[in-house]
């Protein structure tokens, strides 16, 4: 067990750190400069939610696998994937948008008068970046780190797929215990020991959002606007983060559009549009996107209700700096799916689509606070105090003072919550509603019914939509400076 | 006004948050008059999903009998089982599908099953039967009908490596072939601690092996490319030729013949001889349409239903008066079955 513990941990913190770098690399050039494709590279923050992990492993497969486009192009027959360095690669490329979502907002937020004056006063920019800069971004630094690093920690699919034969994750034994051998007591110990873990790291997130804050709060002034002057030494790095990036990212997820496009015919694999047209001419699919939208949109409007009534409470009492107020958000994120899921069956013996409803807003309004939360902080003490004074009571200052500064991201968080809610198949299936039907089902049906390349044209639609939706800021689609 | 507006927001957000918890923790009623003409089974989801023979069964149910078929998916056999459990002193479900016969012994000592034997029990053999039941002593059809069966066999099939002809070497004969180098990093397994065939080919393992099995499988690791969470995962993959061998059943190759992808993909039948897998169909103790679940049984392994088995489950049908389609002339039956 110990050996599962340190093997799941050592891959959850290597691929977090993959994660780090490029997100911190790829979020300095879209927050600092204008380049094509700038917009693209921030929707993709979305892509790791709320695309089943099962359609990410076979378009990782498809392009670097033994048979896949990598091996073809290179006339080699190379199993790196099929390590546990092909683990730590696919994962951290897959989550670094992730990070640089975050590390945008943040650089984009920080003020620049700090370093302005550090240069005035004869800093070279080296000496800038590592004195003034990485202290600012610490706290975002940390604050999309830790999530990255849940993720990979609670990760499932792509540990199991590719890990060398024998390799086992915490994930994996407690499933195992609590679905298999049935063994409640054993599934409940590991559960503690993963969940205990999680905490630890969700609470550290607590202190590093603190951070963040206190170098955000109250930002009154403009956000940096991206340049258009480049240094050759940025455009190299720049020409090398896009290479890895479209290498180890985005070629992944091409493969899952060619396959979508692909059929089998006498045993030649050709191109076809038939996988769209059936689906398309598929009752079934439109009563199961009908059922994503409208729940979807239902459990994105209670965690935009429920993050931005906390965020506001948080708010008015000036409870920002409190380790306890901060953590309550996080609790969670240091849930993993399968844990919830088993619990919730264990309440709910009965479950329905409210429960569903009522799950999916627990498990995700942490991350619409983190939207309405940017919001929030643009606020200062001092406009807050001013409103409480000469409002008649504080419901006026939630109406007429919050909402409005935050309802650009209300929306934001709305759109991101959808997001993720549609690409959803863990609770559904575990919930077993009966004559429930939704995109994420319908995609994870058609693979275990030998349609594959239908499930990747499923998943590509899955992939569309979370782009479009994941990338509204501020409430515009990828608008600038956000 | 604004005050009144303001309370009326807070009074309509705390409502819809109140109605939403109610509404989780009892769902709906539902009168007894609708529930008797319900019947509510657990299923795995590729059993009831669009392209499975759940939706076909139910039609046909429903115009035979009157009475609706309502799902309620699970991920897998397992989650049936474990759902089951969980609602034993107030069950949900009135029949479970997709316990086999690896999870035959939980179900057992748990005590959620009820007996029941169908009026056409007879239309199924009874080695069939005696796979799901072991402790009725099951031998002839004589046996079938005095038992006290808890699982009814609606399908079967036996477990194979299904092998790409296309891939350049040789196909193996047995399962000590597969340890041989030329097989390196050549087969996907399935993880058995969460899937179905990859306890099958556990079971095969030790069956075949014995006392021997963890060395087979020391030997065995070189050969193994991965083992996939699931079925989905590792069929995906040996589709896509990333691999030439990958633990499935011996009816899979009907499928790429049935749709026209080509007879590439072979059932390998080994000399060891094979383990198979018999899907049952169970009555919850406690069911609150017992009637409505004893004929969805006996409809289950009638000619009716069980001729929509081959061509959306891709499994025998447990019905000896069923005729195969063609496709199923490239599934083969072994003729040394194990278990």
């Amino acid at each position: 067990m110990l050996e599962t513990y340190a093997y799941t941990l050592s891959v959850a913190i290597a691929s977090t750190f993959i994660s780090m770098i490029l997100g911190i690399i790829s979020g300095y050039f879209t927050s600092h400069k204008q380049f094509a494709g700038r917009r693209f590279l921030l929707s993709l923050s979305a892509v790791p939610l709320c695309v089943p992990a099962l359609i990410v492993a076979l378009g990782y497969v498809s392009f670097f696998g033994i048979n896949g486009t990598a091996n073809k192009i290179l006339n080699t027959s190379s199993t790196f994937l099929y390590s546990t360095f092909g683990v730590i690669v696919a994962q951290g490329f897959y989550n670094f948008p992730f990070v640089t979502g975050v590390i945008n907002d943040a650089w984009q937020g920080l003020p620049k008068e700090t370093e302005n004056a550090a240069r005035l006063l004869g800093a070279n920019e080296k000496r800038v970046f590592f004195t003034i800069t990485v202290k600012e971004l610490s706290g975002a630094i940390g604050a999309a780190c830790i999530p990255v690093f849940l993720f990979c920690f609670f990760s499932f699919m792509m540990v199991i797929l590719f890990s060398p034969v024998g390799k086992s994750t915490l994930e994996v034994e407690i499933y195992h215990s609590i679905r298999t051998t049935l063994d409640v007591g054993s599934g409940a110990r590991l559960a503690l020991i993963e969940t205990g873990t999680a905490l630890f790291m969700v609470f550290l997130y607590s202190r590093l959002i603190k951070k963040n804050q206190l170098y955000n709060s109250g930002a009154d002034f403009a956000l940096r606007k991206g340049e258009r002057t480049w240094k050759w030494q940025e455009i190299f790095v720049f020409l090398i983060m896009i290479f890895l990036i479209f290498i180890f990212l985005l070629c992944p997820l091409c493969s899952i559009v060619k396959s979508s496009f692909t059929i089998k015919q006498n045993s030649e694999k050709i191109f076809s549009l038939k996988n769209y047209k059936d689906l398309f001419t598929s009752v079934k699919f439109w009563d199961a996107l009908k059922t994503s939208v409208i729940i979807s949109a239902v459990s994105a409007f209670f965690c935009c209700v429920v993050s931005f009534l906390y965020s506001s409470f948080v708010r008015m009492k000036e409870k920002q700096g409190s380790a306890l107020f901060s953590s309550i958000p996080l609790i969670p994120m240091a849930i993993s799916s399968v844990v919830i899921s088993w619990t919730a069956s264990l309440i709910f013996h009965k479950s329905n689509i409210f429960v569903l409803i009522l799950l999916q807003c627990f498990m995700y309004w942490p991350l619409a606070y983190r939207q309405v939360q940017n919001g929030m902080n643009r606020i200062t003490n001092e406009t807050q105090r001013a409103a409480i004074i000469l409002s008649k009571n504080k419901m006026d200052v939630l109406f007429r003072i919050y909402m409005p500064s935050c309802k650009n991201m209300l929306f934001s968080a709305f759109c991101y919550s959808f997001a993720i809610c549609i690409g959803d198949t863990t609770m559904p299936l575990v919930l077993s509603i009966k004559g429930f039907n939704n995109l994420a089902l319908y995609t994870y049906r058609l693979s275990s019914s030998y349609r594959f390349y239908a499930a990747s044209t499923c998943g590509v639609l899955l992939t569309v939509l979370c782009l479009i939706l994941g990338g509204m800021k501020n409430g515009k689609w990828l608008g600038t400076n956000g | 006004m604004k005050k009144s507006y303001l309370n009326w927001t807070k009074s309509v957000l705390v409502s819809i948050l109140l109605t939403l918890l109610v509404c989780s923790l009892f769902g709906c009623k539902k009168t007894d008059d609708k529930r008797s003409k319900q019947v509510i089974i657990y299923a795995y989801d590729s059993f009831s999903g669009e392209w499975g023979p759940g939706p076909e069964i139910a039609r046909l149910f429903k115009e035979k009998t009157g009475m609706e078929v309502i799902f309620a998916d699970c991920e897998d056999g397992g989650q049936v089982l474990s759902k089951a459990i969980l609602e034993k002193k107030d069950p949900y479900a009135d029949v479970v599908i997709g316990i086999d016969n690896n999870l035959w012994k939980q179900a057992y000592d748990e005590g959620i099953l009820d007996s029941f034997v169908p009026s056409n029990a007879n239309e199924v053999k009874a080695e069939l039967w005696a796979k799901l039941n072991p402790l009725e002593n099951i031998v002839t059809d004589a046996d079938v009908k005095s038992s006290k069966a808890t699982l009814t066999p609606f399908d079967f099939s036996p477990f194979a490596f299904i092998f790409n002809t296309k891939s350049g070497i040789e196909a193996p004969k047995c399962l000590e072939d597969l340890t041989k180098d030329i097989y390196a990093k050549k087969i996907i397994l399935m993880d058995p601690r969460t899937s179905t065939p990859g306890l099958g080919f556990e079971t095969w393992v030790k069956t075949v092996y014995g006392d021997r099995a963890d060395d087979y499988m020391k030997r065995l690791e070189p050969s193994i490319l991965t083992m996939t969470p699931g079925w989905s995962a590792g069929y995906g993959m040996f589709t896509d030729g990333e691999a030439p061998l990958v633990i499935s059943y011996t009816t899979s190759p009907a499928y790429h013949i049935e749709y026209g992808e080509g007879d590439q993909f072979q059932a390998l039948i080994f000399d060891d001889g094979h383990i198979m897998q018999v899907e049952g169909a169970g009555i919850v103790k406690g069911a609150k349409n017992k009637k409505g679940a004893q004929a969805f049984i006996e409809f289950l392994i009638s000619p009716e239903a069980q001729n929509v088995i081959p061509l959306t489950q891709w499994m025998f049908p447990v019905n000896s008066t069923i005729a195969l389609p063609k496709s199923y002339d490239y599934a083969p039956v072994p003729e040394n079955i194990l278990n």
